[in-house]
């Protein structure tokens, strides 16, 4: 490095900088020739409703298992199924705990529970016929994000941010956010959200609800901005020299990150810092900025996708409801139906939603048999929701039986939704490929998988 | 709406493994079919023409010489009438060959090297890592490397800087850097003799009890050791001894073939040791699930399939993952060698699901022997730390020749002992055992009692407290009672504060049952992380943690109590899986139908801690018999006490009580491990799709695979296995271990894919390194010291890493061995060498893992229980980054953000990805900070001449150039000026950490030391501070 004037090094080196950063850092390799299509979407927005919401109670209104509530459950459907907590008990049907009504235009039948997603009935595209392959919390998220139960599979942020890149320059391509209330908080494992066997700059990075947003983003203590960016001026100042002698081109890399960590320093805060929201938008979202609540979350997801963050996750721990998933429901809707509600109209008003999509869902089902006052975890059937660009808003897809136990009509494997996705975002899923240790990974795994084009725009 | 959507595009190559071109090493114009022409068919055609004929196409396979000649896809010598060759050059979409919609494509340059290699013979030849190894004529490891790179027109880098060179030596084989003054003897050693100067730090450094601590980063990701079980609520597990194992094994040079014998089946050997059985962990170590409702079978598909895939991949390089659900697509693994491998493991006593769901596959008693124990997560024995134990038997020692020694010089001192001794006889009668009550009126408050649960058949239950006008009470005023109509009802206590068992201990509870209604069975239960501890009197009918092979779940007591008295219902916690040490959040009261009294419950404990719970069972029938002959032992603990609880008048006296309190203050906080227990069998079929569900497939009996074996019979137990995978015929495990310590050494492996050594793997960059060096490590008795040895002597090691750019262009990733690697410390030694320059580094080897600082709320998304992290105390906040807790779900962010990975599965490799977390934590963190200011403390002690040159010689083992030193005293100034301004902000800075804070002597003032701290901290940050070069 020739020697600068350090005093101007460090706008010089920001500038220089600038177009670098995450984007060049957190892309595949061109030969993977992406995009394959041209994207619907830039980013996506995973509402994940952890537990397992009752589809029952939300999406699915079953009138026929309302007339069978409290007698046996016909044994027809469950010989030989795989159950949780209910194997070897006595089956009895449970009805619909809540009405449903017919919302919008294209009379969409959502839950009395969610009074304000129901007004968005006409641009989310409902999907009834959702099955997974693990019945228990900790692999069916793993299934959820990975494609695949064994541990240490990439998660799908990071396949996105593969695939790629990121448009923020100083913020995490891939950021989740936690909640929890309404029920039973399901632990949550860091893995859900990892790179697995891709590059760790593709991990997703939790930003917490309390203490510093993201681990070592404040200065110590003592610290002012001024001082810590002679610091890392100094740092690359040296870095500079060194890597004149050794030519290693890593220290270039460190160098650049040591640049954005002192961005991302200034760059986290600003996104915590909601005082420029108008009163009118916190209204909207019905909450206290930074207490950790899903609506708060949801805005601060919203902060991120205007910042370029390409893969946001927002995990609500609380529809865990093998017992009283009456009130249970109703609770842990209370905690996400405004908040929801107000993502889709905050990203619409400000025309970000046709480029978004957001997904609503968590890892399974609940039976249609009763767990004393409660349901039990089901995979055969479960619903979620899908909106956003390139999405066919007002349409429900799939059917399930009489009794919402099995799939009678277009069933969705989790594979296909993660085709879907990738789709949307303009990758072919059978095309993202990542090689090492001599195999192939896809997040799609090897069995054949599709996109699903009914609910495509 | 329409955007274009960015993809940038690449100025540098980047750290993306996998992706980068490699360098080829085929400069020769031989035509090698391992080498050439299998990796591309292997790649773009086995997948519909290789091994699985599940996916193969047209009936045709080309893994196979004469079935590709036999399909007509190959004329030997002919590439024009060869279809395979027309296939592959054909312009025609619809024909071409692999199809489009495969995604794989080939290059001009491989279709030309298929299309010689048909042209020369089509030959084929076995693939390399499953052939013998073979020594080929030269045998020296330089002359092998150099053999080659002079057949590639290049030679060996100049020998590294003597500085370079031992901080290599350093950080490769202890993980530690040396100190100024190792440097500077090494540097004048080296002069003299350069030879000898690298063999004496060699043999030094790998004398070095870190030297085990080392190698353990590496090879405990391949063995997945972690302190927690992972799935769902990611309990704590204790097997922190078989850490310790792993790295006395590598510090005694125990030979490897011994070392995998151990771990796989250390159980089985002949009267097996202590450390064999600690060694047998390695089969428990995979993720372990409590979830409640998961089913048992399920989840000993899953614990059998994980052995499976770690085994082959941690010791014989080998993917079979696949193989669960099919025949392998590359490999000649099939789905029948999966699950016969996999029932080499099924004789481990263990259940599925650690719920009341699981069951082990015997009654668990006829095991509870030999130390012997059932834990929460199944067998584990108790281990005694003999080193500890050593140090408290040193200060039992001191603490007699002291007291002989008082007896003599200060006679009076010890009347008032005797005197005392005296008194509490007289008053021996009331001295009772400490009882810690969980429930009783004695308490000044009492713990809520939750509302009695009903039993899921609806029957009605009632409670109230009685006084003794109402009925019976045990003791203060009231007592509860407590009927059901049907079948169980509890309740739940959860104790004011959560109580630690501690050998010896007993816990009780009193009830009183109702002859006119008794219930049919009373139980008690304890939380602990789970509820999987009950104890119950009379019929076996409460569905809580039933289980047919009773256990610690489910444990019967006896028949039911006599009716109509107060009984106290007794326990020991470890007959119901409370092992010491463990703690007691919650209880619960059961009784199934009747009517039942309850009153006081609690724990008899031996805590020191404890009112008079300090003097055990032993000396109160010491204090109760007059004169009694009694052990030093007791003698000394009962003057123990008495010191602790007076004042001390003599200079012995005074060290006693510094002695006695240093001695545990609870009996010496042993630890268990998870082991290997050998029981029935279950039997394992071949499980279909890998579906659990489906029993549909035959059985398997205990085999390795197949192909591997040729037809040679290898036994069935875990040791026949263990000792097929540690056999020199066996090509696999010495070529995988040396590649991987090769790895370690050169930053690649010789071949880069060191998980997988099967048809899609890397052929080896120099087959006849990695075939001399597996035959030396054989030939030695597998000693990995001698191999490191071997290694490092070597001219090829002790290359320049800096040696220009012509080599660094020619050759990016290093894989032709004409220089040394520059490579980043994996994320523990990042943090060892920040600790170590600053002198905070306590360098206790092995023990319990520990817990250094950690941003709050990290742990805030675990559940079952919730997780508050307990910041370790005092020097265990310095330990090395080998003990720190490793939390599966949330690994240390320190520790992930430098790419340590989850362990929840054998893991090879580690990312190498450079992210600006990694900036944010060497800058922010406060462990660095901390340890910025402690050396910039200790060096302005010292002397306030050349700060920054003894600075730099501490960090990087080298002094400043002028430029550096320019840089960073301009970067001093500016700090001092800033601090000097705001001396508060300056006390801030230097407040950070709990290491004492010692500044005002010798000049230096806050601002001063915040200003060095500063500077030290910019070194701190430098590449050249995690990389060794």
């Amino acid at each position: 490095m020739n020697p600068i004037n350090r005093r101007t090094f460090m706008s010089h080196g920001l500038a220089g900088l600038g177009s670098l950063a995450f984007s060049r850092l957190f892309a595949a390799e061109n030969q993977l020739g992406i995009p394959h299509y041209r994207p619907k979407v830039k980013r996506v927005i995973h509402l994940c409703m952890a537990g397992g919401p009752s589809h029952l109670e939300s999406f699915d209104y079953k009138p026929e298992l309302a007339k069978l509530n409290g007698k046996g459950m016909p044994e027809s459907f469950t010989k030989g199924q795989q159950l949780a907590q209910l194997q070897g008990q006595a089956l009895k049907c449970m009805g619909p705990q809540w009405d449903f009504a017919k919302h919008g235009q294209s009379q969409a039948e959502i839950s009395e529970i969610f009074p304000n997603i129901a007004k968005h009935a006409d641009e989310i595209a409902i999907i009834r016929s959702m099955h997974t392959e693990q019945i228990n919390h900790d692999p069916a998220h793993t299934f959820m994000n990975t494609g695949s139960i064994i541990p240490g599979r990439p998660s799908m942020g990071s396949w996105v941010l593969y695939g790629l890149g990121s448009e923020s320059q100083n913020l995490p391509g891939y950021v989740v956010l936690t909640s929890a209330g309404g029920g039973q908080a399901q632990p949550i494992s860091s893995r859900q959200w990892s790179n697995g066997l891709l590059p760790g700059h593709l991990q997703g990075v939790e930003f917490q609800a309390a203490g510093d947003p993201v681990h070592y983003v404040n200065n110590p203590s003592g610290i002012t901005e001024a001082s810590q960016k002679d610091v890392i001026n100094a740092i690359n100042r040296l870095n500079g020299i060194n890597s004149k002698r050794t030519e290693h081109h890593d220290i270039a890399t460190r160098m650049e990150q040591y640049e954005l960590a002192f961005r991302m320093q200034a760059a986290v805060p600003e996104l915590m810092d909601t005082k420029g929201e108008s009163q009118q938008t916190l209204d909207l979202y019905g909450c206290t900025p930074g207490d950790g609540s899903f609506a708060s979350n949801c805005l601060l997801a919203r902060r991120l996708a205007e910042r370029g963050t390409r893969f946001i996750q927002l995990y609500h721990r609380g529809w865990d409801h093998h017992s009283g998933v009456k009130n249970g429901t109703k609770a842990a809707a209370g905690y996400v139906d405004q908040g929801t509600s107000a993502l889709l109209t905050d990203l619409k008003q400000r025309g970000m939603l046709d480029e978004t999509l957001v997904i609503w869902g968590g890892e399974f089902g609940r039976t249609p048999m009763a767990q004393g006052n409660g349901r039990d975890h089901h995979i055969k059937a479960f619903s979620i929701f899908l909106a956003g660009g390139g999405i066919k808003g007002g349409i429900t897809h799939g059917e399930t039986d009489d009794l919402g136990y099995g799939i009678v009509k277009d069933p969705v494997s989790v594979h296909d939704l993660h085709a879907t996705m990738l789709h949307l975002l303009g990758l072919q899923h059978d095309a993202l490929t990542f090689k090492t240790q001599g195999l192939d990974f896809k997040l799609t795994g090897v069995e054949p998988c599709k996109v699903i084009k009914e609910i495509l725009a | 709406m329409i955007f274009k959507c960015v993809i940038p595009k690449f100025a540098t190559p980047l750290i993306i493994i996998g992706i980068l071109p490699v360098y080829s090493q085929a400069e020769e114009s031989e035509i090698r079919y391992g080498r050439d022409i299998r990796p591309i068919l292997s790649d773009k055609c086995f997948f519909c023409h290789g091994p699985d004929p599940e996916t193969r196409e047209e009936g045709l396979r080309l893994d196979i010489r004469e079935e590709a000649i036999k399909g007509k896809a190959i004329v030997p010598g002919y590439p024009e009438k060869s279809p395979l060759i027309q296939l592959i050059m054909t312009n025609d979409k619809n024909k071409i060959m692999p199809p489009p919609k495969s995604h794989k494509k080939l290059n001009e340059k491989e279709k030309q090297l298929l299309s010689d290699w048909v042209k020369a013979g089509a030959e084929y030849e076995p693939h390399w890592a499953y052939e013998p190894v073979k020594k080929g004529e030269l045998n020296e490891l330089d002359e092998i490397v150099e053999n080659q790179l002079e057949k590639n027109g290049l030679s060996l880098s100049k020998p590294a800087d003597a500085n370079t060179l031992l901080r290599r030596l350093h950080f490769d084989i202890i993980g530690l850097p040396p100190t100024p003054a190792e440097v500077t003897a090494f540097i004048s050693a080296h002069e003299n003799d350069p030879k000898q100067a690298v063999k004496d730090a060699t043999d030094k450094l790998l004398a070095s009890p870190h030297f085990g601590e080392r190698m353990a980063v590496k090879y405990l990701d391949s063995v997945r050791y972690a302190d927690t079980v992972g799935y769902h609520g990611d309990q704590s597990e204790d097997v922190s001894p078989y850490r310790d194992y792993v790295i006395n094994s590598f510090n005694n040079d125990l030979n490897y073939d011994q070392f995998i014998i151990e771990q796989i089946a250390g159980d089985l050997l002949p009267n097996p040791t202590l450390n064999q059985k600690i060694a047998s962990a390695y089969n428990r170590l995979g993720q372990m699930s409590r979830e409640g409702g998961i089913q048992d079978k399920e989840y000993i598909a899953k614990y059998r399939a994980e052995r499976v895939r770690t085994t082959s991949a941690a010791f014989l390089g080998s993917t079979m993952a696949c193989c669960e659900c099919h025949d392998h697509k590359f490999d000649p693994f099939t789905a029948k060698d999966f699950y016969s491998f996999g029932a080499y493991f099924s004789d481990i006593l263990e259940k599925g699901a650690y719920t009341e769901n699981g069951s082990y596959q015997e009654d668990v008693k006829k095991y509870q022997k030999d130390g012997i124990l059932i834990g929460s997560f199944g067998p584990v024995i108790r281990i005694a730390d003999d080193e500890k134990k050593a140090k408290d038997a040193a200060r039992i020692q001191r603490i007699s020749e002291l007291r002989e020694l008082n007896l003599k010089s200060h006679p009076e001192s010890e009347k008032a002992f005797q005197t005392w001794l005296a008194d509490l006889r007289k008053g021996s009668k009331d001295i009772k055992p400490s009882y810690v009550p969980i429930i009783s009126e004695t308490l000044p408050k009492q713990p809520p009692i939750n509302k009695p649960r009903k039993a899921a058949d609806g029957s009605k239950a009632t409670y109230a407290d009685v006084t003794a006008d109402k009925g019976p009470v045990q003791s203060g005023k009231k007592s509860r009672v407590q009927s059901s109509t049907g079948s169980s009802v509890q309740h739940t206590i959860n104790p004011n504060k959560p109580m630690t068992v501690l050998e010896g201990d007993m816990l009780y509870a009193w009830v009183y049952l109702d002859p006119k209604s008794p219930p049919a069975s009373v139980m008690l239960k304890f939380y602990t992380n789970s509820w999987n501890h009950r104890v119950y009197w009379g019929a076996d009918n409460i569905d809580l943690g039933k289980n047919a092979n009773g256990g610690p779940s489910y444990h019967k007591a006896g028949p039911l109590p006599p009716l109509g008295k107060w009984v106290r219902l007794e326990v020991k916690p470890s007959d119901i899986g409370i092992l010491p040490d463990n703690t007691i959040n919650q209880t619960g009261y059961i009784q199934d139908t009747g009517t039942v009294y309850w009153d006081d419950a609690g724990l008899v404990s031996s805590d020191k801690n404890t009112p008079l719970g300090g003097i055990s069972a032993e000396i109160r029938d010491f204090i109760n018999t007059p004169n009694s002959e009694k052990t030093a032992e007791v003698k000394n603990t009962l003057y123990g006490y008495y010191l602790l609880n007076t004042v001390a008048t003599t200079p012995e006296q005074k060290e006693l009580q510094v002695l006695h309190s240093e001695l545990p203050k609870t009996p010496m906080k042993s630890r268990t491990v998870l082991v290997s227990v050998s029981a029935k069998p279950r039997v394992t079929r071949l499980l279909p799709r890998g579906n659990w569900t489906d029993e549909s497939g035959p059985i398997v009996q205990p085999a390795p695979p197949e192909f591997l074996t040729k037809g040679k019979k290898i036994g069935t137990s875990r040791l026949d296995l263990a000792k097929w995978i540690a056999s020199p015929d066996n090509p696999l495990t010495a070529r995988v271990f040396v590649n991987r310590i090769w790895s370690q050494f050169y930053g690649t492996g010789l071949s880069k894919s060191d998980g997988d050594f099967g048809f899609q793997g890397e052929y080896p960059s120099n087959p006849e390194l990695l075939d001399w060096l597996a035959a030396e490590f054989v030939n030695n008795d597998w000693s990995i010291k001698q191999l490191i040895r071997t290694i490092v002597n070597s001219q090829t090691y002790q290359q320049t890493s800096t040696p220009g750019g012509e080599y660094i262009k020619r050759d990016p990733l290093n894989r032709q061995l004409a220089r040394q690697t520059q490579l980043r410390l994996p994320a523990e030694l990042i943090r060892d060498n920040a600790l170590a320059v600053s002198g905070l580094l306590h360098r206790e080897v092995g023990g319990a893992s520990v817990y250094p600082y950690q941003p709050s709320g990290y742990y805030s998304n675990l559940n079952f229980p919730r997780r508050v992290y307990p910041t370790s105390l005092g020097k265990d906040l310095y330990r090395r980054g080998i003990y720190t807790h490793w939390q599966r779900t949330f690994v240390h962010p320190m520790m992930k953000n430098f790419g340590a990975p989850s362990r929840e599965e054998c893991v090879t490799g580690r990312s190498e990805a450079n992210t600006p977390l990694q900036a944010l934590t060497l800058l922010n963190d406060p462990t660095f900070t901390e340890a910025a200011r402690v050396l910039a403390t200790k060096l302005l002690k010292e002397s306030n001449d050349k700060l920054i040159d003894r600075a730099m010689m501490t960090c990087l083992s080298r002094p400043a150039t002028e430029d550096e030193a320019k840089i960073l005293n301009e970067l001093y100034q500016d700090e001092l000026k800033r601090f000097e301004a705001d001396p508060e902000a300056a006390v801030k800075f230097i407040s950070i950490g709990k290491s004492p804070k010692s500044y005002g002597v010798n000049g230096m003032t806050a601002p001063k030391l915040a200003a060095s701290t500063s500077m030290i901290r910019t070194i701190m940050n430098l590449h050249e501070s995690i990389t060794r070069y």
